[in-house]
């Protein structure tokens, strides 16, 4: 009886999650399919839903229209320190506001919040007048270093995080004579690992995506982005959307595939309350 | 613990002094400011220049990059490098760079705005390298657009444009229409009339819209006025909701309501998304572009077979006024090599390059010293644009009022859009850039 | 490795060795604050009280805080604009996230990969994105209409109405709640089974489980939510910018976004001056209306050490 109640409830929920998934990938399917038209037919109106014939080397051409082999390698440099400062210095930071009590903290993290408030056009052209006469424009140094200094956004998220740990799991520590860098290294550190992966991941996602930034601060082709390059087929007046569409895809398949392998490592659970007892 | 975070923390800062280093090697070697080249082979010193400009289709950059490459063969005193930097962005990054003190040598702009940017204090005087007898080959119009409030030239025309209506050559056979016959607004509407198919309550072909495309109310408020529409350029008084500008605004209105406001919203949307062209798939049969608009049908719509006709007359005897504009190539303020970025601003918009870039590219050139020899110019479609240009004005709007359109652009809209009656809108408009110019 | 510098610093207290720790793990942090935000804010703060074009500055009192409250036409209407949108954005797609982060929560065949494809738009970063989606919101042929008319509703001109261009950005973030999502999910997975256990051994049904239970838990998870959305909302840019298509903020100004008219000042008519201002006021808009959720955390928000107070 009450299995069979379960299955139903099931049944209807898996018919739901179908049908938001449906929706979700249409603007993906779209987009794959526009990948595969030719230029004519992305062009036509109305548009077609699937290509009338699909041009399945769209995705060699468009590649070869600009080294996106070497921007592909640079976007992964910038991706991999990113990943590395922000989540050693996330953590150090968030640890910091959330489980030591210090002179200051509640002002300090006023400011930390405030700094989140801060329109990004204000600081844009003043940082890039900084970052210039230290001579760090046209490389990398611009769209690595501030990763190593935290992020306003993310020290908040895993405060946030932190704060659900029980502070007697710390206090027992500190009885037992332990440090704040053996606590948060050796026993907060692998209770919010997912928290740690969501943080890489979003700084994967960000550094990955970011145009703004490497469009400001690089000039040398050499040293382009995968989103830079992206620029290649958008023109004054006409797009090469099939291209761009096709290489917007290849791009996300990183992010997906590392998604999809460790996603348990993201949302598993933290154990928390578990390690409590 | 303690020892692996300090072998991280190591380890961190190698990494950084091991970037830094590399990088700062790069940008010696590859430096804006042109600190000339690593190897000492060559006696004199190679000066680097970087060209900005926003063209990045295969229709343009590779032709860009061929002129910059016979630039740079031609002589060994400068290296040209063209850098493309998408629109919109590349003025963010230019005003970062001039803030910065290291912009770079010589950027492509909108030719409207160069009187403002001089007065801004944002571009290079040229004057001093750009002399009256290179002046003397331009068209005085486009000129006067490149020189400031202080009589300074601050920029050389590179391109300029004009708009027209494109139209669909099999609807006009067979609706039997003669685009020669299409002179003023009313011969407009009666050929649209009869190019107009409706299937029920659905439109499958539209003959005519007015602001579609790269036409807007702009467009037909400067046809009628034969120029400027919003003020008076003398007094620079408003002159919004002058009742020229309401028979227009109202004219436009009643040619969307005519065909619906529905058919209006689905075919606005299907041209600014940017992916879909009507008119290159055969819907609507005539448009208002500019003539840009031909390399990109080149792409979407190859075996399109389709003519251009000058913007017809508001009334007969008007004129065939088209509003236009350019680009121009301009240094910003504080690039190292002035000297240098004109001898490169010349070879662009020297006449054989200028002839080459037209003949490629498939834009104007705003020298006055060309002749029907150009290959360029024996192309059907670009001698009918080629007299479009002949009746083309381009509004430079004055300092004094500078960013009125921000104000009055919104609420002329929603008389277009029919959510206020159009003569109501021009008023409200009238009042709003009158408060404008009182607030300055 | 510290506490022989703490002896040389002569801190010997226990709140002293507190706060001598607290900066030192606050540290990377303090350093990029030092060095590349604060110089710039106190930058944009001194050059919001002049005439500043990023080649010469006069300093002009509060002319451009008083114009922007009694002259500037549009200063208004792009505050309003962002107002409406923020109230619209807020609160969907914070209770789309909750909701489909608790039905993400189940056991149910194909878990996996309903996960990745829920969190797949929040992935797809660049413009093209913000492409498709007007492809998507064509009045005649999108997807989104012809959904519509499948049950009986003739949907709107949605990026072409001036009313529903703000629902079509909303529409189109609440398809990308995939991030927001996936940290309700990491909260919900950590709470206990035996809570729901208990609960369903005292009567209570599904939605009390979730006002009582889920709800409490994850509470921390939506006030972050809710402050980020707040940030986030008040500084939407690229939206207006794209779907605009010229950065104009049409039709009929219903895109002309805060952030839109600020960037227009700055970098088309080189205004710095007052677009700092105008960044400024922003800036004030958002700390009074983030102080006020702060101070609602305490009525609301659950933390498991207990302290609200901050």
């Amino acid at each position: 009886m009450i299995e069979k109640k379960i299955t139903l409830g099931k049944i209807v929920l898996f018919i739901i999650l179908t049908l938001g998934a449906l929706i979700i990938l249409f603007p993906i399917f779209w987009m794959v399919s526009t990948a595969l038209k030719s230029a004519p037919e992305v062009a036509q109106y109305p548009p077609t839903l699937l290509p009338e014939e699909p041009l399945w080397e769209n995705f060699a051409i468009a590649w070869q229209k600009a080294p996106f082999t070497q921007y592909t390698i640079n976007t992964l440099i910038i991706v991999f320190f990113t990943i590395i400062g922000g989540v050693f210095s996330n953590s150090l930071v968030a640890y910091g506001f959330a489980k030591i009590d210090f002179k200051g903290k509640k002002l300090l993290f006023k400011v930390v919040l405030a700094t989140m408030m801060i329109p990004g056009f204000i600081t844009l052209v003043p940082q890039y007048v900084i970052f210039s006469k230290i001579g760090w424009v046209d490389t990398y140094l611009p769209l690595i270093v501030p990763a190593f200094c935290a992020n306003a956004f993310h020290i908040f998220m895993m405060r946030q995080f932190y704060r659900t740990i029980p502070n007697e799991l710390i206090e027992a520590a500190k009885v037992d004579g332990a440090g704040h860098f053996y606590i948060w290294g050796k026993l907060i550190m692998p209770l919010v690992k997912p928290v740690l992966a969501t943080v890489a991941l979003i700084n994967f996602k960000g550094a990955w995506g970011d145009f703004q930034g490497p469009l400001l601060y690089l000039s040398d082709r050499a040293k382009y982005t995968l989103q830079l390059g992206l620029q290649v087929f958008k023109g004054e007046g006409y797009t090469q959307w099939n291209y761009l569409m096709a290489i917007s895809f290849l791009s996300m398949i990183p992010i997906l595939i590392l998604f999809f392998c460790f996603q348990n490592y993201f949302i598993q659970g933290m154990n928390t309350s578990g390690a409590v007892k | 613990m303690k020892k692996r975070i300090s072998v991280l923390c190591l380890a961190a800062a190698m990494i950084l002094t091991a970037f830094s280093g590399c990088s700062s090697s790069d940008s010696q070697s590859s430096g804006s400011a042109g600190s000339g080249s690593e190897s000492n082979n060559t006696p004199t010193e190679t000066v680097e220049l970087e060209f900005w400009g926003w063209w990045s289709s295969d229709a343009r950059k590779p032709y860009i990059q061929e002129m910059v490459d016979n630039f740079n063969e031609s002589q060994d005193q400068y290296k040209v490098t063209y850098v493309d930097i998408p629109f919109g962005d590349i003025f963010t990054k230019n005003i970062a760079q001039i803030a910065a003190g290291n912009p770079c040598d010589i950027m492509a702009n909108s030719m409207e705005e160069v009187r403002f940017r001089a007065n801004e204090d944002q571009v290079e005087a040229l004057d001093e390298y750009i002399t009256d007898d290179i002046k003397s080959y331009f068209y005085d119009q486009y000129i006067d657009a490149c020189t400031g409030d202080d009589g300074v030239l601050y920029a050389v025309p590179y391109s300029v444009d004009t708009r027209a209506i494109y139209y669909n050559k099999a609807h006009f056979e067979e609706a039997n229409v003669d685009p020669a016959s299409i002179q003023t607004w009313d011969d407009l509407i009666a050929a649209a009339d009869k190019l107009d198919q409706k299937d029920g309550d659905t439109w499958t072909r539209v003959g005519f819209m007015p602001v579609l495309g790269n036409g807007g109310v702009d467009t037909w408020m400067i046809n009628a006025n034969k120029g400027v529409a919003w003020f008076n350029t003398e007094t620079l008084e408003p002159t919004v909701n002058s009742d020229v500008n309401k028979d227009v605004l109202k004219w436009i209105r009643d040619r969307i309501d005519h065909y619906g406001q529905a058919e209006y919203d689905n075919l606005s949307a299907a041209f600014s998304s940017g992916m879909t062209d009507p008119f290159a798939s055969g819907t609507i049969s005539m448009l208002v572009h500019t003539s840009a608009y031909t390399s990109s049908l080149a792409q979407t719509a190859p075996d399109l077979e389709y003519g251009v006709i000058p913007l017809p007359e508001y009334k007969a005897g008007n004129g065939h006024t088209a509003n236009g504009g350019g680009f121009v190539l301009e240094v910003p303020k504080g690039a190292k090599n002035v000297a240098a970025s004109c001898e490169f601003i010349k070879y662009a918009t020297s006449k054989d390059t200028q002839d080459f870039l037209a003949t490629k590219i498939g834009d104007f050139s705003a020298r006055n010293d060309f002749d029907d020899s150009s290959e360029f110019f024996q192309n059907p479609i670009t001698q009918d644009l080629a007299k479009c240009l002949e009746e083309t004005s381009t509004v430079i709007i004055p300092n004094e009022i500078k960013g009125y359109t921000d104000v009055i652009n919104p609420l002329i809209e929603e008389g277009t859009l029919g959510i206020t009656d159009t003569d109501t809108a021009l008023d409200n408009a009238q009042k709003a850039f009158e408060d404008f110019v009182a607030s300055k | 490795m510290f506490s022989k510098v703490l002896g040389k610093l002569g801190i010997k207290t226990n709140q002293g060795r507190e706060t001598f720790y607290g900066y030192i793990f606050i540290l990377p942090w303090l350093i990029g604050l030092l060095c590349f935000t604060l110089g710039p804010m106190i930058f944009s703060f001194i050059t919001s009280f002049a005439d500043y074009n990023m080649r010469s500055i006069e300093f002009t009192g509060l002319d451009n805080y008083i114009y922007m409250f009694t002259k500037d036409q549009l200063f208004g209407k792009s505050f309003m604009n962002t107002l409406v949108y923020s109230l619209m954005n807020i609160p969907l797609v914070t209770i789309g996230g909750v909701i489909v982060a608790v039905l993400l929560n189940k056991t149910i065949f194909g878990l996996r990969t309903f996960r990745t494809i829920y969190y797949l738009p929040s992935i797809m970063v660049g413009v093209g994105t913000y492409f498709l989606w007007m492809l998507l919101l064509d009045p005649a042929n999108g997807l989104v209409n012809a959904a519509l008319s499948v049950i009986g509703i003739d949907g709107p001109a949605w990026l072409t109405d001036p009313n529903w261009t703000k629902p079509a950005i909303v529409l189109m973030h609440l398809w990308g709640l995939g991030g927001q999502m996936l940290l309700y999910l990491a909260r919900l997975q950590s709470i206990p089974n035996d809570y729901y256990e208990a609960a369903s051994l005292d009567g209570a049904n599904a939605f009390h489980k979730f006002i009582k239970i889920t709800v409490p838990l994850i509470s921390p998870i939506i006030f972050y939510n809710l402050v980020i959305g707040i940030i986030g909302s008040f500084q939407v840019f690229q939206e207006g910018y794209i779907f605009s298509g010229n950065g104009s903020g049409s039709p009929a100004g219903s895109l002309l976004f805060y952030n839109l008219l600020v960037w227009n000042n700055a970098f088309k008519n080189f205004d710095t001056g007052y677009a700092n201002a105008m960044c400024w006021f922003l800036f004030a808009v958002v700390m009074i209306l983030t102080v006020i959720v702060q101070k609602s955390q305490k009525k609301w928000v659950y933390y498991e050490e207990g302290d609200n107070d901050d």
